[in-house]
């Protein structure tokens, strides 16, 4: 073989080999070492992304929460009485047909400062038939500015049987009472 | 004129247009792999490995001031959930509600019983009465734990008069639930 051949030959893979060997030690090897470290990173970071994601997301559902619960504390409060005293406690009672109930005693405790409304406890007395104080729940349950009963004594004063009709065919025996009762009502209006 | 080469082939001068053409061909096919999965490619996954681990530490950096933010937002839902829990228990107490109390007392009674006294303080009831057998307060008992309204129903007393008749006394808790602010109720309300 022609010398001048062979040595082009054999010089030619040398040269291509020192570039591939300068272009990888020079470029690609710092390259993809600082790839591999970005890896490396990034799956550590992995986890702690997926929480602040998580966190992201739940606080976006607790936003909407708040913003809900605050808007129904508005209207509950907005449903309270601005001005509520004795006076309309003892109108409101009277409202209610006098021959139902025999009224004893209303007492007036001290007011209760809540955060969102002020309660106004009212110890009330009074004596009636079973059927009455069924019909005075009712009474209450419909005012507009309905309280609540926190506590409830009731004593049969006296009892008789009654006939009653049911269905208007049959007729069955129904234990009718005299009641004393003695119930704390609580209204509630806006706190000032 | 033709001209004739008469050299042996191997000494026979290849024209050098024509493996510089080829030589050439070669590399100008090569450039674009060479350039493309060369260099620009590494290049651009680095710079994409790169945004994204800034992206990722700008995230991160989130995290304590969002933990905050987040503990601060449960804390104001629970205050709010405890307020409308407020208002809740009062209507949870409503007259309506004691009625149909009521209703079950006196529809649990049954024949050959009266009631004598019922307490009530909240959700604790006390109820005394009479009845002709202790087996009847003992059916009253069973019918005020089948009601579904009251929990732990309990005979405290009975107490046996020397006219045959009967006073009992027993007592039972009212089945309350926590009041449980509803969200779909809130979200319908929401603005």
């Amino acid at each position: 073989m022609n010398p001048k051949k062979t040595r082009k030959v054999l010089l030619v893979p040398l040269c291509v080999g020192l570039l591939f060997l300068l272009y990888f030690k020079l470029f690609l090897g710092p390259v993809q070492e600082d790839i591999r470290i970005a890896d490396r990173e990034l799956s550590a970071l992995e986890e702690s992304v997926a929480s602040v994601r998580d966190l992201i997301g739940k606080r976006e559902a607790l936003t909407t929460e708040v913003s809900g619960l605050e808007s129904r504390l508005r209207e509950k409060k907005g449903d309270l009485p601005e001005e509520w005293d004795s006076h309309d406690v003892v109108s409101l009672l009277s409202e209610i047909d006098p021959g139902m109930l025999k009224k004893d005693s209303l007492i007036f405790p001290e007011p209760e400062e809540g955060e969102d409304f002020v309660r106004l406890p009212v110890r009330f007395c009074f004596s009636s038939g079973d059927q009455g104080f069924m019909d005075f729940l009712a009474c209450l349950d419909a005012f507009s500015v309905r309280p609540s009963i926190s506590d409830i004594q009731i004593s049969a004063v006296s009892g008789r049987w009654e006939e009653e009709i049911r269905n208007s065919v049959a007729e069955t025996e129904k234990m009718r009472y005299t009641l004393n009762v003695e119930m704390t009502l609580i209204f509630c209006a806006e706190r000032k | 004129m033709k001209e004739f080469n008469l050299l042996p082939r191997e000494y026979q001068r290849e024209s050098p247009n024509r493996s510089r053409i080829v030589v050439s061909v070669i590399l100008c096919l090569l450039i674009w792999p060479t350039g493309k999965y060369g260099f620009w490619k590494p290049m651009e996954t680095r710079k994409e490995k790169m945004r994204q681990l800034a992206s990722y530490e700008e995230i991160v950096e989130q995290l304590p001031g969002l933990e905050e933010d987040f503990e601060r937002k449960q804390a104001e839902a629970e205050e709010l959930r405890s307020r409308i829990g407020a208002f809740q228990e009062m209507e949870d107490a409503s007259p309506q509600h004691w009625q149909s109390i009521c209703d079950t007392l006196m529809d649990s009674l049954p024949a050959g019983a009266s009631l004598q006294e019922l307490t009530c303080d909240g959700t604790r009831f006390l109820i005394s009465g009479n009845c002709s057998y202790d087996t009847v307060s003992t059916e009253y008992l069973r019918n005020l734990k089948n009601s579904g309204v009251f929990s732990d129903v309990r005979m405290e007393k009975i107490l046996y008069g020397g006219d045959k008749a009967v006073s009992f006394q027993l007592c039972c808790m009212l089945d309350s639930q926590e009041p449980e602010v509803d969200m779909n109720e809130s979200e319908a309300v929401a603005p």
